[in-house]
């Protein structure tokens, strides 16, 4: 290490922290003092020795091991706005879809129908399948609660 | 809603760690990416350096990312991420060598190779220093001669370009206990390059 004082300053320097004017200042004082000189060259050898092994390794394979101890970044990046976009999207169309169905009751009451096929497409739609009708039907046995063998007749029974 | 729908600023090479600390905290793993992406070579060597096992290596650096992923919410001071993160290595580093069965560690702890005569290392030879596989393995060698302590701290400056501020913070020692070491660590290694940089007295 150089005894003539300058040390730290040149070490500084060889980090890149001290401003020019001192460096420049610094290497000028270097090119006349032998110490100064042994210093800095030793000083920038390092550096160089250093930044020689920088950058070459392959490190890219880690991330994986990283996200296996890290669970929640294992979770796909989901952009907020699509979130958001989303969620509008589907208050909208809920919103729409109560409004056309409002619309159709209305027209409904309008012209009542009193076809037999619609009352059989109702039927279905209650009880899924109109081909077995014991499929749908509560394990329950017969006189405790619903029972779906005649599905009309409970139906008017109970008005 | 409208916050939702606020478009996230793109992460490029010049955000800075301290944006990238602030938008991981927020939960953002791209984030957290970029800074993986960004420092993991230099975590990866610090910890080869240290552990001198390139499977320790690159363990031990999977687990200082998580849990400097764990910890993120903690770090107050976001434009010292990588001292920080280096701090974290250096810990797991020590960790993962109590684990070891075989301690192949501090053949040099009691710390008096710092008083090798100043005037018997001879200056370098610029020529010398291109750097072959030869050259190499001495200096590798040397790094491993020192203590951890005194490695960790000489890698954090001269490899990582850390100030002394930062790693003293990331080793908990204070200001003049890492100038300290950091002389001592480069006066042994000078001494031990120097037969094979073509020294010359001045």
């Amino acid at each position: 290490m150089s005894k003539c004082g300058r040390t730290h300053l040149l070490e500084a320097m060889t980090a890149g922290e001290v401003p020019a004017p001192l460096e420049t200042e610094l290497r000028a004082h270097a090119s006349s003092c032998a110490r100064c000189r042994h210093e800095l060259s030793w000083l920038d050898s390092e550096q160089l020795l250093f930044r020689h092994r920088a950058g070459r390794d392959e490190v890219q394979h880690l991330w994986r091991g990283v996200e296996a101890r890290t669970p929640v970044l294992r979770r796909p990046a989901i952009n907020r706005a699509l979130v958001g976009l989303a969620a509008a999207m589907l208050v909208l169309l809920g919103v729409g879809r109560l409004t056309v169905s409002r619309a159709n009751g209305a027209s409904a009451a309008q012209s009542p129908s009193t076809d037999d096929d619609e009352l059989q497409s109702i039927n279905e739609l209650m009880f899924m399948s109109s081909e077995d009708p014991q499929s749908s039907c509560s394990r329950l046995t017969p006189g405790v609660g619903f029972t779906c063998g005649s599905p009309q007749s409970n139906v008017l029974a109970s008005r | 809603m409208l916050r939702l729908l606020q478009r996230t600023p793109a992460i490029t090479p010049e955000t800075p760690d301290e944006a990238l600390v602030g938008r991981a905290q927020n939960g953002e793993n791209a984030a957290f990416r970029a800074l993986f992406e960004r420092h993991v070579v230099s975590v990866r060597r610090f910890l080869r350096d240290l552990l001198r096992d390139a499977h320790a290596a690159d363990d031990s650096t999977q687990e200082s990312f998580a849990r400097a992923h764990a910890q993120l919410p903690k770090l107050t001071e976001r434009d010292r991420f990588k001292p920080w993160l280096l701090g974290i290595a250096r810990n797991v580093a020590y960790e993962s060598r109590r684990v070891r069965v075989h301690d192949v560690f501090d053949t040099d702890t009691d710390g008096d190779e710092g008083d090798v005569p100043d005037a018997v290392i001879p200056s370098p030879n610029p020529e010398a220093l291109l750097l072959n596989r030869e050259l190499e393995a001495h200096f590798n060698q040397a790094l491993s001669s020192l203590s951890e302590n005194r490695r960790a701290a000489l890698l954090m400056r001269l490899d990582h370009g850390l100030s002394y501020d930062d790693i003293a913070a990331a080793l908990g020692w204070s200001i003049p206990t890492v100038k300290n070491e950091i002389h001592r660590a480069r006066l042994k290694l000078r001494s031990l390059l120097s037969p094979h940089l073509g020294g010359s007295h001045e």
